[in-house]
């Protein structure tokens, strides 16, 4: 089974993923990026859900460290953000996530798709 | 309404959230919602006591998103326009958006209340 994980800081935004994801994924949950990274160091997930805003390390700063590890540069990671302002999109491009998926998730085939495209990317 | 555009209670977040995980996923969710706002508005209430705005526009973030998910968009709404002005430190319009986010979080709570009794 395909491995996501999860990295955000609200409960209700994990419990949110887990219900539209979890028949389809085997899910791993993190809140904060220490934790994250320390995973991923010992099994590598085949696409990150990424929230931006999380205390302490940012989205931003996961990034980068994965970025910059060689054993997880290539890693798939969608950013997840309450952010929605004109540019983001591009701006998240620009620091190295896969994708851009907004909060609230509205619509469950944005985010089923964004998650299917790094698959076949990746595949 | 909340800014002619997004409704103040969303029905359709609430039949969303039916539609993910029916009413364990719903409920659960309020009871999140429930239980974190006041301790995120203490947070905020803090911030101001302590003069330090990160940890105000960091719960503001966080209520932003709970409050979007469930369709409390006018509490969303406010939590955003919250979490841009403790961005820029600006804690004297934190503090005068106070009052109508607590009347807000109340109504939210009472519209809640009333989904979660089965009261639509």
């Amino acid at each position: 089974m395909t491995r996501l994980a999860v990295v955000e800081d609200n409960p209700d935004n994990r419990l949110l993923l887990q219900a539209i994801l979890g028949g389809r994924f085997e899910i791993a949950e993190y809140d904060n990026g220490a934790d994250a990274l320390a995973a991923f160091a010992r099994a590598r997930p085949d696409v990150v859900l990424l929230d931006i805003s999380l205390p302490g390390m940012d989205g931003i700063e996961i990034l980068s460290r994965i970025r910059t590890d060689p054993r997880l540069a290539s890693l798939p990671v969608i950013a997840l953000t309450a952010h929605a302002m004109a540019g983001d999109r591009e701006k998240y491009l620009v620091a190295g996530f896969d994708d851009y998926v907004t909060k609230p998730i509205v619509d469950e085939t944005v985010l089923l798709r964004a998650i299917a495209n790094q698959l076949k990317s990746a595949s | 309404m909340s800014d002619g555009l997004t409704p103040r209670f969303d029905p359709d977040a609430i039949t969303r959230l039916r539609r993910f995980g029916g009413d364990p996923l719903l409920f659960q969710m309020i009871d999140l919602l429930t239980a974190a706002a006041p301790k995120r508005l203490d947070v905020v209430r803090d911030a101001l006591a302590s003069g330090d705005a990160e940890p105000a526009r960091s719960a503001f973030h966080a209520l932003k998103s709970s409050a979007g998910q469930l369709g409390a968009g006018h509490l969303q709404a406010l939590c955003e326009q919250g979490e841009l002005l403790a961005a820029r430190g600006d804690l004297a319009g934190v503090s005068a958006l106070l009052p109508e986010l607590d009347a807000e979080h109340h109504a939210v709570r009472e519209w809640l209340a009333g989904i979660r009794q089965g009261d639509e």
